[in-house]
């Protein structure tokens, strides 16, 4: 991504790295991504867990 | 009409005294905030240290992580900050190109016995700067702390706390972190929030000294397959680590340059250390967003609370070198992995038979590397200080930067070390070790009445 500037003299208003570029979107989308892989993730392990409980195995892995 | 202008010229002339010292106080305010803000990381490594030591060795690890603090601030005072302002420009000692470096500008403002050193009513600048140094020297000698307890002398690990917190990290922080450190001038090293000069550095001094320390008794098994040692109070931990993140705002805060004073960069803006701009709302944005992406990060590989809240940790840390720079999301990605990657990266520590106790290692050596190469990818090309004709950020900047403070912390650490194994000043006697370091050498008892033990074992 990078600065298309060679000193800070030429920066007005947003100094962070894609300012004004797709680069916005594409890291928001990929914060984003990985919320719902953690949570999916999360889901998979507790579920398993309340299943290995139920059928009296060790809910711990 | 010339005596209405004589009044109004001197009428202005006031307003303007009267702003600058408005500026001059609130400039000195501001640092002087961030000292207890940054005891508060101190506070938390107290609670992490003592909770993650085994009931028999609690007030042990709680001593040495007080004595760390307390003999930092003399030694600080002593010589560390002029280590910080005599070595920008390398081993020649020479004035660096802002004209605040070198032996003699050093010698000037930071030996010991010079005015600036002591109350001094036009000075109102120095005491505070030296103030939040010795808080970022301090925090180094804690972070080394945590690896190395329930078998180190408490007078070998001073002395180590004294080489890394007074001295190496000082030298990486002149080099890397002062505009006129060459590896700024020369390489465009950018690590804002100091996430290879203060956290690879102790994270990797501590390596240094964990391989002549050698691991706590029982740690591995005779065919090297390793045991989990378990905190005698994980909540306490916890909750430790929560307190050193609190304390990270005062740490973060202080790496910044206000406005308006003599030694300021600009009068109309808050800078880094480098002179470059920032604000604090990018601190607010960039910080919160690391610190989340770590722990959700831990939490999806771990579900672990204490690789959990290190992930938290670990997740600033991955985004500190950049925290002014960084697009939000970005900060949470870079945070998110730097969460992912730590319980790996212990375990690869803990095959080739390291016992870090804390993961000391992992979370602020491996993860300050980390974020100190991965903002040369994403960083690339930004100037890295004010001014024209500078170095611009690059990955290779970035990997020397790292190669440099990897350097800095584990050869003192492992020189050090073994020197102090060799006197016979590293290591408790192993009775000692097996008793307790309570019993052997605390004068009072952590839980004199007993403490219950958890239903639930330990599964880590």
């Amino acid at each position: 991504m990078g600065s298309a500037f060679s000193t800070w003299g030429e920066f007005t208003g947003p100094i962070y790295m894609g300012a004004g570029t797709s680069w916005e979107v594409i890291w928001t989308l990929v914060a984003a991504g990985c919320c719902i892989v953690a949570l999916v993730l999360g889901s998979r392990h507790e579920l398993d867990a309340y299943k290995r409980l139920e059928s009296g195995g060790d809910p711990y892995v | 009409m010339e005596e209405q202008l004589a009044e109004l010229a001197a009428k202005v002339a006031e307003l303007e005294a009267s702003a600058g010292v408005t500026n001059t106080i609130f400039a000195e305010a501001y640092y002087y905030l961030t000292i207890p803000l940054m005891i508060i990381i101190h506070a938390g490594f107290l609670a992490y240290e003592m909770g993650a030591s085994r009931l028999k060795n609690v007030l042990a690890s709680g001593v040495k992580n007080i004595l760390a603090f307390a003999f930092m601030v003399p030694t600080f005072y002593f010589f560390g900050w002029w280590v910080y302002w005599a070595f920008p420009t390398g081993l020649t000692f020479s004035a660096g190109p802002n004209g605040i470096s070198g032996w003699e500008y050093a010698s000037e403002i930071a030996l010991p016995w010079v005015e600036y050193m002591g109350p001094n009513i036009a000075d109102n600048a120095s005491g505070v700067f030296w103030g939040a140094f010795t808080l970022f020297a301090a925090t180094t000698a804690s972070i080394m702390s945590g690896a190395v307890i329930e078998r180190i002398q408490v007078v070998g690990f001073v002395i180590l706390a004294i080489v890394l917190g007074s001295f190496a990290w000082v030298v990486a922080a002149a080099w890397g972190w002062h505009a006129d450190g060459w590896l700024v001038t020369k390489w465009g090293l950018h690590d804002f929030g100091a996430a290879g000069l203060v956290h690879a550095v102790a994270g990797f001094f501590a390596l240094g000294i964990l391989v002549n320390l050698g691991p706590r008794i029982g740690k591995f098994n005779a065919d090297g397959t390793a045991n989990h040692i378990g905190a005698h109070n994980l909540p306490f931990t916890v909750t430790g680590l929560m307190l050193i993140i609190v304390g990270f705002w005062g740490f973060l805060m202080a790496c910044t340059i206000v406005p308006g004073e003599t030694w300021s960069w600009y009068n109309d803006k808050l800078a880094t250390i480098y002179g470059t701009p920032i604000t604090l709302s990018a601190l607010s944005f960039n910080i919160l967003m690391g610190f989340s992406g770590g722990i959700i990060g831990a939490w999806a590989i771990t579900r672990d609370p204490f690789w959990m809240m290190s992930g938290g940790l670990a997740g600033i840390i991955a985004t500190a070198s950049g925290l002014d720079i960084y697009w939000p999301p970005l900060a949470f990605a870079m945070g998110f992995a730097g969460g992912c990657l730590l319980r790996p990266c212990a375990k690869v520590l803990e095959n080739w038979g390291i016992d870090d106790a804390v993961g000391a290692v992992t979370v602020h050596g491996t993860i300050g590397l980390f974020g100190l190469i991965m903002l040369g990818v994403w960083g690339s090309g930004y100037p890295a200080l004010q001014g024209t004709d500078v170095p611009a950020i690059s990955l290779i900047g970035q990997i020397v930067g790292a190669v440099v403070f990897f350097l800095l912390g584990f050869v003192p650490g492992y020189v050090v070390s073994l020197i102090l194994k060799i006197l016979g000043l590293l290591r408790v006697s192993a009775e000692a070790e097996r008793v307790g370091l309570d019993s052997t050498k605390v004068p009072v008892a952590a839980y004199p009445e007993g403490i219950a033990t958890s239903a639930v074992p330990n599964r880590s």
